[in-house]
């Protein structure tokens, strides 16, 4: 049993002089790089999964939905590597970022993404209009996008930072894709609905992401709660900065993520008239993901000084 | 030229003057937000009531004077993506600033706070242990300026061989994470990492804030 004195003026340690901890010291602006370059590249590896996966599902059939959908995912990871050197003091320098792909999540991640966008061109470009495919090319770029996620969790699983250092972070990345992906992929074929025919299959294989991406997203949720309670053992100067401490913003991205659910099970379910709900949904749930990324972002605290 | 240098901190003699601090930013003309050695001020306990009903406390104060590590394995240089970040022949630790974009990544990676952005260079910066004092035979500046000699240098090998060295102490973070070429006299009141309760109090001082 503890015999610390609770209340009493002697009580008063060092530890409880109840000074705030301050938050480290990020530029302005840096973290809005990151987020829209993760969200970006994380949309668009998730769309060309599912994409792939629906034109595999019905022996690879529906090619202008997947031209669409490949399409997307260009310019989703143009628009991420774009945002990218944001972050860089020195941007024009930004090149460099490939001298340590031997050792370097960071520099193998800058060299993954333009090697997919450019990838995602030559798949587009020999992808037929009507019938038939690619499919070791498909595979290719499913698997450069998986590698590409792979990198980017190498990159936040950072040993000195245990918030990060957790099996959550590569799974809320996959979960992203999923759900990002799943949405976006179903905002296309519902808008491309009302120029070319869309097969049920690729409505359902992009709804079975979005439903797999959410659970993965609970899981992490529940990963992050044991961070939590995990969290104050390992930091000396800021014991506030766990993940989910912030209940408010985690009730604002839960809610959106119940619009986003809403938005896209109106987009399926309700009369042809309603694709925008679906790009609605993808909204709602980019929108959840920002504030998520922007306290996971927060999050950082380090071990040690 | 000693082969792996390493500083030496006597955490009992240090009185946390921060003299340290002063010469290394004297020497190396930083600005006020670059700190390549830093003081760090640990602190914990309490009062407390024991069954007779009088008071006891176990309050405890240490003072940590840390720069670079120059680590065995410098996580800053693996993750460096430019290879801006690299290890020298000594294992002293530099940056090479034609090659630095700016990122930052090296200041997510390292546990020490070592390396240190200059918004007005756009390059992370960072202890170089002196090095041009040390290829002359001199000594790195906070070492000469340390007022009780609690601070010294020396080769690694001899200096984590000598008795009451520790090589885990709060609020370092434990050294297999990067082996560290800091080697530690422990002070009376020394608290384990990952065992202690105490905080840094004085953060303001040792952390880069908004």
């Amino acid at each position: 049993m503890s015999n610390e004195i609770v209340g009493h003026p002697l009580s008063r340690s060092f530890a409880d002089d109840g000074r705030t901890a301050p938050e480290p010291l990020r530029r302005r602006g840096a973290d809005v790089s990151l987020i829209i370059f993760t969200l970006c590249i994380q949309s668009a590896v998730g769309l060309v999964w599912v994409g792939c996966a629906a034109r595999w599902i019905e022996a690879l059939g529906g090619n202008s939905l997947f031209r669409l959908q490949m399409a997307t995912a260009l310019g989703l990871t143009v628009m991420g590597l774009a945002a990218a050197p944001g972050h860089l003091a020195k941007p024009r320098l930004a090149v460099l970022a490939l001298r340590n792909l031997k050792r370097s999540w960071l520099s193998r991640e800058v060299g993954l993404a333009p090697l997919t966008a450019a990838a995602l061109i030559w798949l587009i470009w020999r992808t037929p209009a009507e019938g038939g495919g690619l499919v070791g090319l498909e595979i290719g770029v499913c698997l450069l996008g998986l590698a590409l996620l792979g990198a980017m969790r190498g990159v936040y699983h950072i040993r000195a930072v245990p918030v990060w250092h957790s099996a959550a972070t590569g799974l809320a990345f996959l979960a992203s894709a999923l759900m990002l992906g799943g949405a976006l992929a179903l905002a296309a074929a519902v808008l491309g609905r009302a120029f070319f025919s869309i097969s049920g299959l690729a409505l359902t294989t992009s709804a079975v992401a979005v439903v797999s991406g959410l659970l993965a997203k609970t899981m992490v949720v529940i990963l992050l709660l044991k961070i939590d309670a995990s969290v104050p053992d390992y930091i000396w100067y800021a014991k506030t900065a766990a993940p989910l401490k912030s209940d408010r913003i985690f009730l604002l991205s839960m809610g959106l993520i119940v619009a986003g659910i809403v938005c896209l099970a109106l987009a399926l379910t309700g009369p042809a008239a309603l694709p925008l709900w679906a790009l609605g949904g993808f909204l709602c749930f980019a929108a959840a993901e920002i504030l998520g990324r922007r306290h996971f972002y927060k999050s950082y605290q380090r071990i040690g000084v | 030229m000693l082969k792996r240098p390493a500083f030496f901190l006597d955490v009992q003699r240090c009185t946390g003057c921060k003299t340290c601090m002063i010469a290394c930013r004297d020497k190396h003309n930083l600005p006020p937000d670059v700190r390549w050695r830093r003081v760090v001020e640990f602190v914990g306990g309490a009062w407390k009531i024991q069954p007779d009903g009088t008071y006891f406390q176990d309050v405890f104060a240490y003072y940590l004077s840390i720069s670079c590590n120059h680590c065995r394995n410098p996580v800053c240089v693996a993750a460096c993506p430019t290879t801006a970040m690299h290890q020298d022949e000594f294992g002293i630790v530099r940056v090479d600033p034609d090659k630095c974009v700016g990122c930052r990544y090296c200041e997510w990676v390292c546990p020490y706070s070592a390396p240190q952005f200059d918004a007005v260079s756009g390059s992370m910066t960072k202890c170089d242990f002196c090095r041009d004092d040390l290829l002359e035979g001199g000594v790195p500046a906070c070492v000469a300026a340390c007022p009780t000699r609690a601070l010294q240098f020396g080769e690694y090998d001899q200096l984590a061989a000598e008795p009451g060295i520790v090589h885990n102490m709060a609020p370092l973070p434990p050294d297999d994470l990067t082996e560290p070429g800091f080697v530690l006299a422990a002070h009376r009141d020394v608290c384990p990492a990952k065992t202690c309760r105490g905080r840094i109090a004085n953060p303001e001082e040792v952390i880069d804030v908004e």
